[in-house]
């Protein structure tokens, strides 16, 4: 569910790691996120987090087959997992002591956005795609999902992307506000120069 | 369909046109080919008819837009208004209906709305645009916070009860120094959604006004209220009103028409024949 790269020291690359469902959050990866969130908060040797997504896609959000109407899962495992979400969501996320890089192409829908919000530079490639999509299928984006694009973002992007549920592209989140720079190459390779140039100042960029 | 009998206000006679077509209202304000200064009864047929649109199963969107060349070039009070008492108190009574507009009215509106501006945009009508979910403005707009409209009190403070779109520097720069401002920099600034071109403001705003008529009304309405109230409150307290609100669309699309809507495109989606974020 997750891949993780800790080759450059000082620095851990957490890959989502579901790309034949496009890395939409299902119960296990949620449950990976909040577990590598958990075990990375307290590494003091780890100085900078890089979230990207495996397969050309971010990710599609949450996986609405785990987790809403059609769900086979078992009561007891999908609280467990909307618990976990909340928490590395809600919680974690926030509080993580790491200078934090997202690099995002292709999907980047509904309930992966607070992971843009919490992060401190997000490098998007061109072909990248916003959105809040619930709406689309009958559903409400999540409020915690809503406060984290309304924090990073203007409220008339936010009206705009929840009520009709069209994508935006790189550039537009940009001038939204939900991208620091996009770039035409794939967004791995800046992110990448960035955490070689974050590792080598002398002192640290506080991020709380 | 034209509609715009029963929109029209008590006295039959409206400072607003109104057209029902395909579950999108649009709403015309002023004359056609004429500068229009907004007074108070427009103020009064805009609150009447709002209410009228919520309570109105057939009314799906609302688009705003004026029926001459500006949105609103103005706001001003009769002659007599200021020399009588019943005229003091009509100017007072608009003015906090331009509040309970802006600030209750359309935020807790059922229907998504959509401002479409071209030419003049004064201060009231900012007010107005403010409260409306997605506003195009045509380039060369021209956008300016009067202070003294009716002759009495600023309708744009400067401070923190500002048009809460906007940029905070922006806000207190452009009530300060009255310039006037154009469709680019209003959207750069949060007032407006997007800026747009003369010849494609039209397409654009009939387009996303279709594409907002087709969703299910239920979860529109719960989507408008996330985002009037989620901002406002604490991580933990956004989950358990998304945890309720989930709980309360469900039971609501169960048992209405909207059902259908939503169990379809969920099928849809899980089938594999929509793409996230391309609807049905």
């Amino acid at each position: 569910m997750l891949k993780i790269d800790d080759h450059i020291p000082g620095a851990r690359i957490i890959g989502l790691d579901r790309a034949e469902k496009r890395n939409a959050i299902g119960v296990e990866l949620t449950l990976a996120l909040e577990q590598i969130l958990l075990e990375t908060r307290f590494r003091e040797d780890i100085r900078i987090l890089v979230f990207h997504g495996i397969g050309g896609h971010f990710s599609a959000g949450m996986d609405m087959k785990d987790f809403f109407d059609s769900s086979t899962r078992s009561p007891e495992l999908i609280q467990k997992a909307r618990k976990a979400t909340e928490h590395w969501r809600c919680h974690l996320l926030r509080k993580m002591p790491q200078f934090i890089v997202t690099a995002v192409e292709g999907y980047c829908l509904g309930g992966a956005l607070p992971i843009l919000q919490c992060s401190d530079v997000v490098i998007a490639s061109k072909n990248a795609q916003f959105g809040l999509p619930e709406i689309n299928f009958g559903f409400v984006p999540g409020g915690q999902i809503v406060k984290a694009v309304e924090l990073m973002a203007t409220k008339r992007a936010l009206s705009y992307m929840a009520l009709s549920g069209r994508l935006i592209d790189a550039h537009q989140a940009n001038s939204w506000g939900l991208v620091t720079r996009v770039v035409d190459e794939e967004p791995m390779t800046p992110a990448l120069e960035l955490v070689n140039k974050y590792l080598e100042l002398k002192f640290p960029v506080l991020t709380q | 369909m034209s509609n715009s009998v029963q929109y029209a206000n008590a006295a039959g006679e409206s400072s607003l046109q109104t057209q029902l077509e395909h579950g999108v209202l649009t709403v015309s304000i002023g004359e056609q080919d004429a500068s229009f200064l907004w007074d108070v009864t427009v103020i009064h047929d805009l609150f009447a008819l709002f209410q009228k649109a919520d309570a109105d199963e057939a009314v799906r969107v609302l688009t705003l837009q004026g029926r001459g060349p500006d949105f609103c070039a103005g706001l001003v009070a009769h002659d007599d208004s200021k020399d009588s008492l019943e005229g003091r108190v009509r100017i007072k009574n608009a003015m906090e209906l331009v509040q309970q507009l802006r600030t209750r009215t359309l935020k807790l509106l059922s229907k998504p709305i959509i401002a479409l501006v071209r030419g003049r945009c004064s201060g009231v009508g900012i007010r107005l645009i403010e409260g409306c979910d997605i506003v195009y403005a045509q380039d060369d707009s021209q956008f300016f916070f009067s202070q003294g409209e009716l002759g009495l009190l600023a309708l744009i403070p400067g401070g923190a009860d500002g048009p809460s779109c906007m940029s905070a520097r922006a806000r207190s720069y452009y009530s300060i120094c009255g310039e006037y401002f154009d469709g680019n920099a209003a959207e750069q600034s949060g007032l407006v959604t997007f800026s747009s071109s003369a010849q494609e403001i039209v397409g654009a705003v009939q387009s996303l006004a279709k594409t907002l008529s087709e969703k299910d009304p239920l979860a529109v309405k719960f989507t408008k209220d996330t985002l009037a109230h989620v901002g406002s409150m604490s991580w933990d307290a956004s989950v358990n009103f998304t945890a309720a609100k989930f709980a309360e669309l469900k039971a609501l699309q169960a048992v209405s028409e909207g059902s259908a809507t939503r169990a379809s495109a969920v099928a849809s989606f899980l089938a594999g024949k929509s793409k996230p974020g391309l609807g049905r």
